[in-house]
């Protein structure tokens, strides 16, 4: 069953609306016993990055997803959380990726809102039926570098990488929650394909 | 110092460019194997080879030239121009080139240019950046804001690539002297790359101003084919 990470701050109810319409079993914890029970993960975010990494280190939730083997799925936040480091309240994260997370840079507008379009780097199942060029829905103001890890980037006053993936671990910037029917073919590839 | 002498293959021949612009094509040589053996003589031992057919038509052309090129003993070779996917890197790095060098493709598209790293190692590429003013001059790169030159210098330092060639392009084929602030400017930014400055080196005063203000290496072109810099001046620069 696929497990949702719930972390006190992240946009649990959006993502488990999702995976109900789509018909996908699951269960929402923030307790490490019941999180390693899942086949699968959903690390879900919507918050600030210092006060979520606290909460993570606090239940324990942090060493057990850098341990993880099964597939995982960081969206919006909960893919930044995969980064080395995020100069959001100068947080260091779980290091899962390589790389620094900064805020878009003085002059553009924040949050980068609305929709935009995916371009995807490679292949990938959690692709499958998705375009390039696809719109899905942003809602960030900090982003992530491009990295030989990024899958898709995004363009918004310059390339950044809207989804990664390293080995288990697959990461989107955008919320496929939010973003109709494209959205909900790429989490359902997640469960499906992944 | 590391000094590599440019060839620049267009239909078979060693020719000269000024600013870019493909009418103003001058021949040098129509034997770049022969080049090649004289720049090894005179004590050069990397070569900067540009297949300019290759960059007009967005595919590697000049593969067999620089094939031959590979034959001359005592010689590494940087290769780039028209590189737009992976079994164009490939092709070239199989032939033995030492260093992909990474334009236009490396601006548009650095994701995938990461991969490539990711692939075959950081220490088989150069990345080229042509600059006007401090800014990137890729054309598809001009509605982006400046934040971007330092973000994609930074990505291609995080996948340990250390071989960056800058080419001011207001300079290049007009021997009109370095950007030496520009390249000043950028070693300090980025401490530890190995910057190449290419475009406007003129005389050996030039390249003896480069070598004071500690830029590791240098493209030089016309100055070599039209007798303005004398190779033997410049050993006492090179390591």
């Amino acid at each position: 069953m696929i497990g949702i990470i719930d972390y006190g701050a992240g946009n649990v109810r959006s993502v488990s609306n999702a995976l109900t319409t789509l018909g996908v079993q699951h269960f929402i914890s923030g307790d490490v016993k019941e999180l390693r029970r899942a086949s699968k993960i959903i690390f879900p975010g919507v918050g600030e990055a210092r006060s979520a990494m606290a909460s993570l280190e606090r239940t324990g939730v942090t060493e057990w997803i850098r341990s993880a083997r099964v597939p995982f799925l960081g969206i919006c936040l909960g893919m930044q959380l995969l980064f080395e480091h995020t100069s959001e309240r100068e947080t260091t994260c779980l290091g899962i990726m390589e790389g620094a997370v900064k805020r878009f840079p003085v002059g553009v507008r924040v949050p980068h809102m609305g929709w935009n379009t995916l371009t995807l780097v490679t292949e990938d199942p959690l692709f499958q039926g998705v375009q390039s060029g696809e719109f899905f829905y942003f809602i960030h103001s900090y982003f992530a570098p491009l990295t030989a890890k990024t899958i898709g980037t995004t363009d918004y006053s310059g390339d950044f990488s809207s989804a990664i993936r390293i080995r288990n671990f697959r990461g989107v910037q955008f919320h496929p929650e939010k973003s109709g029917e494209a959205g909900l073919r790429l989490l359902s590839n997640f469960v499906i394909l992944c | 110092m590391l000094i590599l002498p440019a060839i620049d293959l267009l239909g078979g021949n060693c020719v000269r460019l000024q600013q870019g612009d493909f009418n103003s094509a001058k021949v040098y040589s129509n034997s770049p194997v022969e080049t090649a053996r004289s720049f090894v003589k005179q004590g050069f031992t990397y070569l900067h080879v540009v297949d300019l057919d290759g960059a007009r038509d967005g595919t590697v052309r000049n593969a067999a030239a620089i094939r031959s090129l590979l034959g001359v003993e005592g010689l590494r070779i940087q290769a780039g121009g028209g590189i737009r996917n992976r079994e164009d890197v490939e092709r070239l790095l199989s032939v033995g080139v030492h260093r992909v060098v990474t334009g236009s493709v490396a601006v548009k598209d650095p994701a995938t240019v990461l991969r490539w790293i990711d692939e075959f190692g950081p220490e088989h590429f150069t990345i080229a950046l042509d600059l006007r003013g401090g800014s990137i001059a890729t054309e598809a790169w001009t509605t982006h804001d400046r934040r971007s030159l330092r973000d994609l210098i930074g990505w291609y330092r995080e996948a340990r690539v250390i071989s960056i060639l800058c080419t001011d392009i207001e300079r290049d084929g007009m021997m009109t002297g370095p950007n030496i602030d520009l390249y000043r400017n950028l070693l300090t930014a980025f401490p530890g790359i190995e910057l190449i400055a290419s475009g406007g080196i003129s005389s050996f005063d030039d390249v003896d101003a480069l070598q004071k203000a500690g830029i590791p290496a240098a493209v030089i072109g016309k100055a070599l084919y039209e007798g303005r810099i004398r190779p033997a001046d410049l050993k006492p620069l090179m390591d």
